[in-house]
């Protein structure tokens, strides 16, 4: 027996072994490393503070050290990214400008890298206060990347971007524009998880701006439009939300779920919506809301 | 020599009377003494380790080639990356271990059960002969090692399903009360009294098969009518060492905080310490189990 059990331990070292050599010569390793650097700033609770300085020069020599150990690796433009996210945390702007301006320049192969790259621009702008030059920049993304996570975001975020600020009248024009942008990809890439996730991004901008007719029928687009969506429970309690609180007539939620279980009989959710019809149908007999 | 006049090489004496502590120090005594009995649980755990190598090393060159495409189109992209990879491990290596369990883990578990049975009569145990032996019944063990896994997940299920329905009563868009996050805690607690009641229930059905060669229905009925004898001594051989599980699952609940403080390879710390303490406790019941299913035979 003891001859089996070491021979199970000879070959679990070994396969343990030659994966963990393996391992070390691939991207997964470099993976490693980078997310445990970035982990490891994470952790740092006020990485601008002098006393976390020596922390996050080690931070900053330690991707310094992983763009000179692995200069070929596909994760570069990722390396150097991070390194210029923590420059800006540190308030070094005009170096991490730098590596930034370097990335849009070196990888513009990779439209999501170079997205990133230019909202890190655009962010160090803002943090120095220069915020004709950011939003020249967030809306070159716009432009130039639409489709990529970053670009997709930036619409909606130059609407929250000007609301911090007390611009209220200009925050309401960003967050218009944003809505026609996600509609307008909805449109152009309907039935697809791209033009489900700007239906609803249109709704948030509607809901921002108070457009609440606008979005009660965008959301009830996203629920007819996606019956299969995972969010759908969430999209049920807008239309209720929307219609009762904000539109004061329960009646439109009422017919948005009728006419999703006449579209979609058999659908699993349908019970849970008698259920909310019954429960909506005393308050939509109300003579305030026959009225409408 | 007659059968009641065989000399006895398991330590019968300690548990006359049926007391599950000492059936239970009995059993430790017994492996303890005969460390052949470890064999084909070593044997398990060399399987389940290997597995869960292959498996860590699956997002890498040259498991990548197989694995990666499998990885892609039933979760995603990214979790052929680190660290999302080990998110994914504890996944699909309680897949691997279902798989194992019914068709080679059930199998060696019994071979625990006729190693035990052997040393009751003979100081030395085949393992050659006790495997062909053990081999020859394989339908019926694997039959017996799947009736249990469905017991479990009936078990385990129907807890989960009711907790769902009891949340799910409430009116629409409520959120949820301190009572259904207590509920929905407890899930996995119960989900591990479920376990050891569905090991409970048809605990005897692998010595029955092993020990009498007995069809799988007619060693399920055998089980009942011993059960029926037996069930609050079976009830706390399965139970008690089964407690020995309940750190693993608190280590398990709270792995994301596990994660974020000594980082996401605890992920694999936990399945690995999780695998010892399962084979032991395994094989603590089986030979548990054997032992007083014996003595219940020689006796009546």
């Amino acid at each position: 027996m003891r001859r089996f059990i070491g021979c199970y331990c000879i070959i679990l070292i070994v396969t343990a072994i030659t994966g963990l050599f393996l391992e070390s010569r691939q991207e997964y390793a470099q993976e490693r490393i980078l997310w445990n650097i970035k982990n490891d700033f994470r952790k740092i609770n006020n990485p601008a503070s002098i006393e976390n300085e020596f922390i996050v020069k080690r931070i900053l020599d330690r991707y310094q050290n992983f763009l000179r150990h692995y200069p070929k690796s596909e994760l570069i433009p990722r390396a150097k990214l991070l390194l210029a996210k923590t420059l800006i945390s540190q308030d070094n702007y005009s170096e991490a400008r730098a590596i930034l301006e370097e990335i849009t320049e070196n990888y513009k192969y990779n439209v999501e890298i170079v997205a990133q790259a230019l909202y890190g621009i655009a962010q160090s702008q803002e943090s120095e206060n220069n915020w004709p030059k950011a939003v020249t920049i967030y809306r070159s993304i716009i432009r130039e990347y639409p489709l990529t996570t970053t670009g997709f975001s930036i619409p909606y975020y130059l609407g929250n971007f000007y609301r911090s600020r007390g611009l209220n009248s200009t925050a309401l024009s960003a967050f218009n524009e944003a809505a026609e942008f996600y509609q307008n990809i909805a449109e152009n890439y309907p039935d697809s998880p791209l033009g489900f996730t700007s239906l609803k991004m249109a709704v948030k901008c509607q809901l921002a701006q108070g457009h609440w007719t606008d979005a009660f029928f965008g959301s009830r687009q996203i629920f007819l439009q996606y019956p299969v969506a995972v969010s759908l429970l969430e999209t049920i309690q807008m239309i209720r939300d929307i219609s009762i609180k904000k539109l004061n007539n329960p009646g439109l939620a009422i017919s948005t779920y009728n006419d999703f279980l006449n579209r979609n009989p058999g659908h699993p959710i349908n019970d849970t919506l008698k259920k909310i019809i019954n429960n909506l149908q005393p308050q939509n007999n109300k003579p305030s809301n026959q009225n409408k | 020599m007659t059968d009641s006049k065989k000399k006895r090489l398991l330590p019968w004496g300690h548990f006359l009377n049926r007391n599950p502590f000492g059936l239970l120090r009995a059993s430790l005594h017994t492996i303890c003494q005969n460390p052949v009995i470890l064999f084909p649980t070593a044997s398990l755990a060399f399987i389940q380790l290997f597995i869960l190598e292959i498996l860590y090393f699956s997002p890498q060159y040259p498991l990548a080639y197989f694995f990666g495409p499998l990885i892609r189109s039933v979760w995603s992209e990214e979790y052929l990356h680190y660290p999302q990879n080990l998110m994914l491990l504890p996944k699909i290596f309680y897949y691997a271990q279902i798989i194992i369990y019914l068709l080679i883990g059930s199998m060696l578990l019994a071979l625990s059960s006729k190693i035990v049975a052997i040393l009751n009569e003979h100081p030395k145990v085949n393992i050659k002969v006790a495997f062909a032996e053990t081999m020859r019944l394989y339908v019926h063990i694997f039959c017996a090692s799947l009736i249990s896994y469905i017991l479990f997940q009936v078990f385990a299920n129907s807890y989960a399903h009711l907790v769902e329905i009891i949340i799910k009563l409430k009116p629409f868009g409520k959120t949820m009360s301190f009572w259904d996050k207590t509920l929905l805690w407890t899930v996995p607690y119960f989900q591990f009294l479920s376990g050891i009641l569905a090991s409970t229930l048809i605990v005897y059905v692998i010595p029955i098969i092993v020990h009498e060669k007995k069809k799988i229905f007619s060693a399920l009925i055998e089980n009942f009518k011993i059960l029926l004898h037996t069930f609050p001594t079976t009830l706390l051989i399965v139970g008690l060492p089964t407690l020995l599980y309940l750190p693993i699952l608190a280590l398990r609940n709270n792995i994301p905080i596990l994660m974020d403080t000594l980082g996401p390879e605890v992920q694999i710390i936990v399945i690995i310490i999780g695998l010892f303490v399962t084979m032991g406790i395994d094989l603590m019941i089986i030979v548990s189990a054997t032992t007083l299913y014996l003595f219940v035979k020689e006796n009546s």
